[in-house]
């Protein structure tokens, strides 16, 4: 028996990071790799590189050097271009905005959660400072936008 | 004003009806002055007098509209202002919380990758390690949330200070099932106009406290106000609430440091540990609402915090 479905067995979509702590982003890495799903992840450390990314401008004037993620994970607070800045870019661009948002940070500032929201953010998640709350967020991020929804990059045609 | 004024004749004397129902006017048979006396009538003004005040309107006007400016800048001065503050105290607490971070995510890596590395004291070293991290974010939150407070538009609302406690006291019992608490009421409590979430706050801090710091088998923590004021403009409703326990109290010398951020009277091992912010805390929460907090005990029997509040907040 097979139901009529969107998705087949493929390869999970990109994962953009947006991060500037290494430390931050090792720990993030170190917990995404013990799940049993392969997902590629592509990982910035400031607002500007995040940006060109996506719009395959500068470094990443190549289509094959920049794939469209399926989901980005970001952080608020990044040196130059700051993350809610970031947010408001992709949120306002008509090919970009379909991307789901998850910001993935350290302020638990009610303004910010506010404006993110305001802004379209799908969803919004403070850096838990425990160990091991921290595995369970990222294990539940993973699980929930990688294998309990459908990502648009699965409908949604890859052409630049 | 009192003018004297010149009529031909009564001007109020009304025309007469006679009883065929003529109508008849009856004039006067003297030509003396009829002289009404006005009292009460203003004169009217004068040219000249009309010039003055006009003048004199646009100066008042233009006084306060200055007045007005000077408000507004100075309010925009403080929005400013607080919005420097928020962003220092929000900056620094994000920018000391992510080495902190590390600190407490890489001991735990640790652990994790050479267990097998590790003895028992490498283990224990490496867990105290996480236990500081965890120590210094509560402070780094505390810190962060009392600034918060003192700078908060306060959001005043009839508060039903009798639910605010119950509902404290409710979720006290449920963080301690075990212990035996009498939480004692004498009268219900009044309600009052005030910030609902900051005295919410208020209270589970002090019956947070009145449980903790207490070594009695049977523990109690009575909550009551006495009145003054006859709730009239010039002598508002006060209402000084006090919370009472049979706690461990607090020694003479100490009453003041108490109320000092940080401060604990004992070490982390002790008496549950805790930040020392929680009755810093409480005493900005009544400061802000205009009121004031003291304390009085009796080493071994127990302590009582009074604070006043406002029925109504000017």
């Amino acid at each position: 028996m097979s139901e009529s479905s969107v998705t087949s067995i493929e390869q999970p979509p990109l994962l953009l990071v947006i991060e500037d702590s290494n430390e931050d982003f090792e720990a993030f890495q170190r917990y995404v790799r013990r799940s049993p799903l392969t997902i590629p992840i592509y990982h910035c450390v400031d607002g500007d590189d995040a940006l060109a990314f996506l719009d395959r401008t500068g470094r990443y004037s190549d289509p094959q050097s920049a794939p469209r993620p399926g989901l980005i994970l970001l952080d608020l607070n990044l040196p130059g271009t700051d993350g809610r800045e970031v947010l408001r870019k992709i949120k306002q661009d008509e090919i970009l905005k379909v991307i789901p948002v998850v910001v993935f940070t350290t302020s638990n500032n009610p303004k910010d959660i506010e404006a993110c929201y305001r802004q379209g953010v799908n969803s919004y998640i403070v850096k838990p400072m425990d160990f091991n709350r921290l595995k369970h967020s990222i294990q539940i991020l993973i699980d929930y936008w990688f294998d309990t929804t459908i990502l648009p990059t699965s409908v949604i045609d890859q052409r630049p | 004003m009192i003018q004297t004024v010149d009529w031909g004749g009564n001007p109020n004397k009304p025309v007469e009806v006679t009883d065929d129902g003529e109508t008849r006017l009856s004039p006067r048979k003297s030509f003396e002055k009829w002289q009404e006396t006005v009292q009460g009538c203003s004169l009217p003004w004068r040219a000249c007098e009309i010039e003055i005040v006009t003048e004199l309107r646009s100066l008042i006007v233009g006084v306060i509209l200055k007045q007005a400016d000077d408000l507004a800048e100075i309010n925009l001065e403080l929005e400013r202002s607080n919005t420097e503050l928020d962003s220092f105290a929000y900056v620094a607490s994000h920018d000391l919380k992510e080495p902190l971070r590390g600190i407490h995510n890489y001991s735990n890596f640790l652990m994790e990758d050479y267990a097998e590395l590790l003895d028992a004291d490498g283990v224990a070293k490496l867990n105290t390690v996480v236990r500081l991290t965890q120590r210094m974010e509560d402070l780094i939150n505390s810190l962060l949330h009392y600034s918060r407070l003192g700078r908060a538009e306060l959001s005043r609302q009839l508060t039903n200070l009798n639910e605010v406690a119950r509902q404290a006291i409710d979720t006290l019992r449920i963080s301690q099932p075990q212990s035996s608490i009498e939480f004692r009421l004498p009268r219900p409590l009044p309600t009052i106009h005030c910030d609902r979430t900051q005295i919410s706050e208020l209270f589970t801090n002090l019956l947070t406290n009145a449980i903790k710091y207490n070594d009695k088998a049977e523990k109690w923590v009575e909550i009551g106000f006495t009145q003054s004021g006859k709730g009239d403009p010039e002598d508002p409703l006060l209402y000084t609430f006090y919370v009472r326990d049979n706690g461990i109290g607090i020694p003479p010398h100490h009453l003041e440091r108490v109320f000092q951020i940080f401060k604990r009277l004992h070490t982390q091992d002790q008496f549950g540990g805790g930040t020392g912010a929680g009755l810093t805390i409480v005493q900005k929460i009544v400061e802000r609402h205009g009121g004031k907090i003291w304390v009085e005990s009796t080493i071994g029997e127990g302590s009582t915090f009074y604070f006043t509040l406002a029925a109504r907040q000017s």
